[in-house]
């Protein structure tokens, strides 16, 4: 570390503010600028991944066909999904690594700031090439974000370009979590050792992991995929000696895993949040990191229990089975962590802790479901229907957008420097966490009651709940506005209260950011900070 | 080690890393 700061001194000292105008967020290379950068962009996807997901919720209002043709609609599921999970939830988390890890551990930047600025860049490439797909012929890619063989190679002109697109996204998401290993464990301050680290760069630190060993994956499975369809190879083609199914292991490998990409930074924010509105220490920090750990590792040798139904051996099933419900060991030490940091603090009930206690409750509901499917025999009847679109909701929605809502809140006057406005704050989160329950909860009875997913059409006796559950979705995308108001709005000045270093009572004494001035300057830690918060230990 | 070095020096290791398990998943399913 004394390296940079030898280095730093070193140099001229030229001008280090931003350059101006337009030119400034596209050759940026500040890590302040490039997060924010990825949460707009983010912010931005999430409107259009919801505005999928209303083109879903419209259609399926009622039985019959109202607004769409089927083709379509099983294009809005597809896209919904590949946009929410790569433009939105994904992005986000890596906008606020880019913002608050070098803050966190006392790091001047990134390790790699122009290779940040080129993830940033090709994420958006990839995700205009998907959205392009939208307007080829044959429509976008409509199989689900699965890209299952052999329906997904029915898509029609638009394949190459998807594939091409997850390809960019997959290299825009390695350099991110190579940036992100590189910067943990070269650019820490001195007095920041591993174990001292805010638990949001530990699961910061073992998602990038996960990124790296996962990604290459994804990228082989859909390279094989183009290669079927373009090079006459037969790796999927059961009619050349290729297996579908084999795609299906290929693809889970990557996907289960990347369920945890988008889960692990989750439970770190929470676990930066609830301790600051608890006025506690987080309750039991090192099982934390440990839980964190094993659920990673975990990740890597369930991915079959989403295959259940495919035809493999019992003694498959069993081992897919028993070593899924293991994860609910450590998953389990996190909640009871969350609510023994709970216990008998003084807790007050901001905006970010409200969104952040919801998803400990919300979570924790969705993650019940999961070991429900777990169990083989019970998975037959749940595989494919709608408990399954239940269940992960319940995973993404009121957990990780939820917290991202959290993050936003909970940071945004320290990267504006202006507070939000609290009581509409609270709406957002009232408004928010009775829908996405009135949209969510009614699909584990459809799912029960044997409705599929992916269908724009459906039997009358499922009527009643699919109408209620579209009327939680609409009020719950409608609410979501409230949060861009809020953003535009603090960007703007908020509620024209000059917020403090800290912002939230004693939040220093739990994370370096909070020492800074609120908005931080351009250039933090150049020199890095002699002590680091000791509240955890 | 200067710490730029050291910087792309993990740069470099992770992308083998990665190089290494991309061209495995797709040997591992010309196996099959």
């Amino acid at each position: 570390m004394s390296a940079v700061v030898a280095e730093h001194d070193e140099h001229d000292h030229h001008d280090h503010g931003p350059a101006k105008g337009l030119l400034r967020w596209i050759i940026t290379t500040n890590h302040k600028d490039i997060g924010t950068l990825y949460l707009l962009f983010s912010l931005i996807m999430f409107f259009v991944g919801g505005a999928m997901a209303m083109v879903i919720r419209a259609e399926l209002f009622e039985p019959g066909m109202q607004f769409v043709e089927p083709q379509f609609f099983n294009s809005m599921t597809t896209m919904h999904a590949l946009v929410m999970v790569f433009g939105a939830v994904m992005p986000a988390f890596v906008g606020l690594a880019n913002w608050m890890i070098p803050l966190m551990i006392g790091a001047p930047d990134m390790a790699l700031p122009r290779m940040n600025n080129m993830s940033f860049w090709l994420l958006v490439a990839g995700i205009l090439l998907l959205a392009s797909t939208l307007f080829m012929e044959g429509g976008a890619p409509a199989g689900g974000w699965t890209l299952y063989p052999p329906l997904i190679l029915q898509t029609g002109k638009a394949f190459p370009f998807a594939i091409f697109s997850v390809h960019l996204l997959g290299i825009s998401s390695i350099m991110g979590a190579i940036n992100i290993i590189a910067t943990i464990f070269n650019m820490r301050a001195p007095a920041m050792t591993l174990m001292k680290m805010p638990l949001f760069v530990w699961t910061w630190l073992i998602t990038a992991f996960l990124l790296i060993a996962i990604m290459p994956v994804f990228a082989g499975a859909v390279t094989m995929l183009l290669t079927d369809r373009f090079f006459d190879t037969s790796f999927f083609d059961a009619a050349g000696g290729g297996d579908p199914v084999l795609y299906q292991h290929i693809f889970w490998f990557f996907g289960h895993p990347e369920v945890y990409v988008m889960i692990l930074p989750t439970f770190g924010v929470a676990s930066t949040i609830i301790p600051v509105f608890a006025r506690k220490p987080l309750f039991g920090y090192s099982s934390m990191v440990y839980a964190t750990a094993s659920i990673a590792f975990l990740s890597f040798i369930v991915w079959a229990h989403h295959m259940f139904t495919v035809g493999m051996p019992i003694a498959g099933e069993l081992y897919f089975m028993y070593a899924t419900m293991l994860i609910a060991i450590p998953t389990g030490v996190k909640v009871f962590n969350w609510t023994a940091t709970m216990w008998k603090g003084s807790m007050t009930f901001e905006t970010p802790m409200l969104f952040s206690i919801a998803f400990v409750v919300l979570f924790t509901m969705g993650g019940f479901t999961g070991l429900m499917m777990s169990v083989a025999p019970v998975d037959f009847q749940y595989h494919d229907t709608y408990f399954i679109v239940a269940h992960f909701h319940y995973t993404l929605v009121p957990a990780s957008i939820f917290i991202l809502m959290a993050a936003g809140y909970y940071w945004l006057p320290k990267w504006t420097g202006h507070m939000y406005n609290e009581r509409i704050g609270q709406l957002h989160f009232w408004l928010s966490a009775i829908s996405v329950n009135v949209l969510f909860f009614p699909q584990h009875f459809l799912g029960l009651a044997g409705m599929p997913r992916r269908i724009p059409d459906y039997a009358v006796q499922f009527a009643d709940w699919n109408m209620i559950s579209s009327i939680g979705g609409f009020i719950f995308g409608a609410s979501q506005l409230l949060f861009l108001y809020i953003v535009i709005d603090t960007i703007k000045g908020g509620t024209g209260e000059k917020v403090s270093n800290e912002v939230w009572e004693d939040a220093s004494k739990h994370s370096l950011e909070w020492t800074l001035p609120s908005p931080p300057p351009y250039h933090t830690f150049t020199t890095p900070p002699a002590t680091v918060p000791s509240e955890h230990f | 080690m200067d710490v730029k070095k050291k910087n792309i020096l993990t740069a470099i290791i992770l992308v083998i890393i990665a190089g290494t398990i991309y061209v495995f998943a797709v040997i591992k399913a010309l196996s099959q």
